[in-house]
């Protein structure tokens, strides 16, 4: 979100931006949904088929109120009752939640306390609102960072879009997306292709 | 999806039990009773019809919130939370199919024969009287009507119990958001064998209410 803020700052063009899940809009375009860039979460199978690609990072922390953490003991804590978690099953975040759980050998003793959210930032919200005690969320990657999930960007149309829209960025500085589970897909305005250059 | 189904008839069945206990009174007041505020207490009990279950599931949330006075109440009550609970999505159904359990009722009380209340007046019966004897016999078919689209529109409910439920597998995870949940997840085939069940509980629901709507819901009108 933030990077179509920049974008539309340097050009003259409005970015639209489609949020869902990555299966949801996965199987949009595969029906041929209008969108010129797609940014899947996950290792999710996505059969684009489709070179124009780049990688990038997601971030994944764990919040109390208004503190995050990386210590997954404290989530045991008698005093926390309910823990929100993107749905592990839908959501690469909370996938990832999950896995980072596992490994730690806490998700069996956890599960009772969990609460599942839509995407991460719904995790988000309900931490943010004092409707659960603690939640896995989306940070900063300077912030208490218990995981990262990758993502992918696919170049979906074949207009030629402005280079600094892409290349220049190396993978690792690729923004995180505000959205964190709700992969982004930008959808730029046909104006844009006759403005780029 | 069995876990789902189930508590999404649980879910039907308590809203619906607690709705023809709440409409009752309000379906009286709002077909016999005139006073000042009767269009705004009309209106309210209409919202749901017309409001985005999003923007329901909002204001049931904030009402539900641990640090709410409901919420906090409950927490000191039953030493657990109301928000993310199977009794907080009662809470959010039962506000959220109000109108479709009031207004059948309310239509059906108005249907009753003046001269039956009138003859019931003279015998010098109360209200409770009244009710038991003369206006419930007479509105069945609106009772029966009012408890199947009460059901109906419960098990069909998704937008409210997705933002107030917290879709946790046997507690809060009802058949609607299951569904939602298998299509997301590409699970095509448990997904339309689901959709299919919830396609039949709706036609069979409406068939009923449609059954009882053939016949006149006052015996003798």
């Amino acid at each position: 979100m933030q990077y179509s803020k920049q974008f539309e700052a340097k050009h003259d063009d409005v970015v639209r931006l489609v949020s869902g899940s990555t299966g949801r809009l996965y199987n949009q375009i595969k029906q041929g949904a209008p969108f010129d860039i797609f940014i899947a979460a996950g290792s999710q199978h996505i059969d684009l088929d489709n070179p124009n690609k780049a990688m990038g990072y997601g971030y994944l922390g764990i919040q109390f109120g208004n503190r995050f953490t990386t210590d997954l003991q404290e989530l045991l804590q008698p005093n926390i009752h309910k823990i929100a978690i993107a749905n592990p099953q839908t959501a690469p975040f909370g996938a990832a939640a999950k896995q980072v759980l596992a490994q730690a050998g806490l998700w069996e003793k956890l599960t009772p306390k969990l609460v599942y959210a839509q995407n991460a930032m719904q995790a988000s919200m309900m931490v943010n609102q004092g409707l659960v005690d603690a939640g896995f969320v989306p940070v900063q990657a300077a912030q208490a960072v218990i995981t990262r999930i990758p993502y992918t960007v696919f170049l979906l149309s074949n207009t030629v879009i402005a280079k600094d829209f892409y290349t220049p960025l190396p993978a690792a500085s690729f923004p995180r997306r505000r959205e964190s589970t709700s992969h982004t897909t930008l959808s730029l305005d046909s104006r844009l292709r006759g403005n780029d250059r | 999806m069995l876990d789902a189904l189930i508590i999404s008839l649980q879910l039907a069945l308590t809203t619906t039990l607690l709705l023809l206990l709440i409409a009752l009174p309000l379906a009286y007041v709002l077909a016999f009773v005139s006073f000042k505020g009767r269009t705004v207490l009309e209106v309210i009990v209409a919202l749901p019809l017309v409001l985005p279950p999003t923007v329901l599931g909002y204001y049931v949330l904030l009402m539900i919130a641990p640090d709410s006075w409901l919420g906090s109440a409950w927490a000191s009550v039953f030493d657990s939370s109301l928000a993310f609970s199977f009794s907080g999505m009662v809470i959010a159904s039962v506000l959220y199919s109000l109108p479709f359990a009031v207004q059948p009722m309310q239509q059906a009380f108005r249907a009753v024969p003046k001269s039956w209340l009138e003859l019931g007046k003279t015998r010098g019966m109360s209200i409770k009287p009244m009710l038991r004897h003369i206006i419930l016999p007479a509105s069945k078919g609106g009772v029966l009507v009012a408890a199947a689209l009460s059901f109906a529109h419960t098990m069909g409910e998704f937008g409210v119990v997705l933002m107030v439920g917290g879709s946790i597998p046997g507690e809060t995870k009802v058949a609607s958001i299951a569904l939602f949940e298998l299509v997301e997840m590409q699970q095509q085939q448990e997904a339309a064998q689901l959709a299919l069940i919830l396609l039949a509980v709706s036609f069979v629901m409406l068939s009923v209410v449609y059954s009882i709507n053939r016949k006149p819901l006052v015996a003798g009108s």
